[in-house]
């Protein structure tokens, strides 16, 4: 039995799931060759369901990094099955691949990863660009997008003009711009103090989380499991446990 | 994205800024240097070219214009006599030394043209009367005569000075193309030219000559070959030759060659160098990109951007440097210097090959980037 089946089976999730989001069935990663083959993912299985904040945790080296960026589509894999949104990144050709997740899907880094020489209106503005709309039409819409993450007043600053909790609320604004189904989330409030990861992650979940979306974040912050609804444990390459958070424990 | 690209581009100051020197500095020393090499090749062959004339016939053994070998006097009237020529006319071209009244020496080409047509003479006279040449003892000198004997306040109209010690007296002062030399022309009549020099059995140097209308130059000169046996040339091929020659026989080419190499490396060195660090320096950034949805295709178009737009300004810059250059170094004729469109545009497709295996390979470097790279 997969061990996400597992989990769910004696654990139930707090709110019924509805459709999948993602998939993710005996999912084998290895780094290196011969001798020196690492497997850092060992037959994960999974399931994201859409309407909910999934944080994948665990300790260093676990995994949690390699599986989110296999799910995002931006790491090949050695076996298994990976659905996303309902169609097989497994099976998709590299282009259609970057196609699918410059369209569908949004990413937070944990170092922002923001162009220093674009203001926060053209970074934000970036996922558009990408897609072909026009320069005027992508900045209005980045705009929009800042005014919804609080920074409508900081929509020609460059990043290195803004804190970066500032900076983390552009690279959410980028992250959602595009309107995408699914939001991958690195590390996200890492890079900053208490008090702006807690923003963040207020931000992600009030701006982040919709009913056809599902957000995924990986995390070792203890202090932001609040604003998950399941939490997924990472250790040495496999999921050990998928929990729903209780949310009145942790208030 | 071309936007983001620009931006990218102009958002890195220094890197900016050292690509474009780099590229602007090549440029410069390319155009600057090829110019100055086009300007002494345009030297080399300026006896050609101050003579203005269709068609050449001497020795069929000459190297180059100033490498006179005389012929028998009677080549004028064996190539009058081909068919398909309009004219032709004795030309004697030869070294000699002039003494002027102060007592100097200075060495000097002396051109001698038909008296009755003056075939050959320069087309632009800056001070008296070319026809005046026909005057006793008259002789005509170019501009740079005047500078290389003295100047103005020594050679002007009048001036008297002797050649084989035989009187020649300055009517006119025309305008020339300097020679690869730098010797001054004098000119005077055929007759005369040959009354100044040395008695030799063989005086004539060149006859001069022009096809009919109707008949092409190459169709003459292989009549005249084939005819009387001597070298006929258009007044380009003869030209070319003698550039050719001068290339064969000096290590000028090489020279020259060698700055516009290094020009051409110092500037790919730079730019690859620059761009690469460019392109690594952003690497997360373009992992980004890549993870957000740009393609390789998309990454590499905006790299191309980047490289081709710091190289054409880079261009722009550089050519106006190095025409600003030769506009005030070579002011007046003083150094060789000649611009071509076809130079410019030998730099252009050099500079967008520097620019293109510059930004190639930051693209062979993000070909391979996995965008999984902004998750570490």
């Amino acid at each position: 039995m997969p061990m996400d089946d597992h989990a769910h089976a004696q654990v139930p999730v707090t709110e019924p799931p509805s459709t999948a989001a993602v998939q993710v069935r005996g999912l084998v990663k290895s780094f290196g060759s011969g001798e020196t083959t690492v497997t850092v993912l060992k037959s994960i299985d999974l399931d994201v369901y859409f309407g909910e904040l999934l944080l994948l945790v665990g300790e260093s080296g676990g995994g949690k990094t390699t599986l989110l960026s296999a799910i995002a589509g931006i790491l090949d894999i050695d076996a298994g099955t990976l659905d996303v949104l309902g169609a097989s990144l497994t099976e998709m050709p590299p282009n259609a691949r970057t196609r699918f997740r410059g369209q569908r899907m949004g990413f937070i880094f944990q170092q922002f990863n923001l162009l220093p020489s674009l203001t926060a209106a053209e970074n934000v503005a970036i996922p558009l660009l990408i897609h072909g709309l026009q320069k005027k039409e992508a900045l209005s819409r980045g705009r929009l997008m800042l005014e919804r993450v609080g920074l409508g007043d900081r929509t020609e600053f460059l990043p290195r003009n803004l804190s970066g909790g500032q900076q983390q609320r552009v690279a959410v604004a980028r992250a959602l711009v595009n309107d995408p189904q699914l939001l991958v989330c690195d590390e996200p409030t890492a890079a900053l103090d208490g008090p702006n990861g807690q923003k963040i992650m207020e931000l992600i979940r009030d701006v982040g989380r919709a009913p056809d979306r599902c957000v995924i974040v990986v995390t070792h912050d203890s202090r932001v499991f609040q604003f998950g609804d399941r939490m997924a444990e990472l250790t040495d390459g496999r999921i050990v446990g998928i929990h729903p958070i209780q949310k009145e424990a942790m208030a | 994205m071309n936007y983001v690209a620009l931006k990218m581009l102009f958002g890195d100051r220094a890197k900016y800024l050292m690509l474009l020197c780099g590229l602007t500095f090549a440029v410069m020393l390319i155009v600057q240097q090829g110019s100055i090499f086009w300007g002494l090749m345009m030297w080399s062959q300026s006896s050609v070219s101050n003579i203005n004339v269709p068609l050449w016939i001497t020795d069929p053994g000459i190297g180059q214009v100033d490498e006179v070998k005389p012929i028998a006097d009677t080549a004028v009237d064996r190539v009058r006599s081909v068919s398909g020529v309009e004219w032709a006319v004795p030309l004697y071209k030869g070294v000699l030394r002039a003494r002027l009244s102060n007592g100097d020496y200075h060495q000097i080409t002396l051109t001698g043209l038909d008296a009755s047509t003056l075939i050959g003479r320069p087309a632009e006279v800056l001070e008296g009367r070319f026809e005046d040449i026909l005057q006793p003892d008259a002789v005509v000198l170019d501009q740079w005569a005047v500078e290389r004997m003295g100047g103005p306040t020594v050679i002007t109209i009048g001036t008297v000075f002797e050649l084989n010690d035989k009187l020649a007296r300055v009517v006119a002062i025309a305008k020339t193309q300097k020679n690869f030399t730098n010797i001054p022309v004098v000119y005077t009549t055929y007759d005369r030219a040959i009354r100044y020099v040395p008695r030799e059995r063989r005086t004539l140097s060149y006859v001069l000559a022009k096809a009919k209308d109707g008949v092409s130059d190459a169709e003459v000169t292989a009549r005249i070959q084939a005819q009387t046996g001597l070298g006929a040339f258009t007044a380009q091929d003869f030209g070319w030759k003698t550039i050719s020659w001068v290339l064969k026989n000096t290590g000028i080419g090489i020279n020259f060659g060698t700055t516009i190499l290094l020009g051409f490396i110092v500037g790919m060195a730079i730019a690859g160098q620059t761009f690469y660090l460019f392109t690594v320096e952003n690497l997360k950034q373009f992992g980004a990109l890549k993870a957000m949805g740009a393609s390789t295709f998309t990454l590499a178009r905006m790299i191309l951007l980047q490289a081709f737009t710091v190289g054409l300004t880079g261009y722009g810059i550089g050519i106006g440097l190095a025409t600003g250059f030769g506009f005030l170094s070579a002011k007046g004729g003083g150094l060789p210097f000649v611009e071509t469109w076809q130079l410019l545009l030998v730099v252009l497709i050099a500079l967008l090959g520097i620019c293109t295996c510059s930004a190639l390979i930051s693209i062979v470097k993000l070909a391979r980037l996995e965008p999984a790279i902004v998750f570490r």
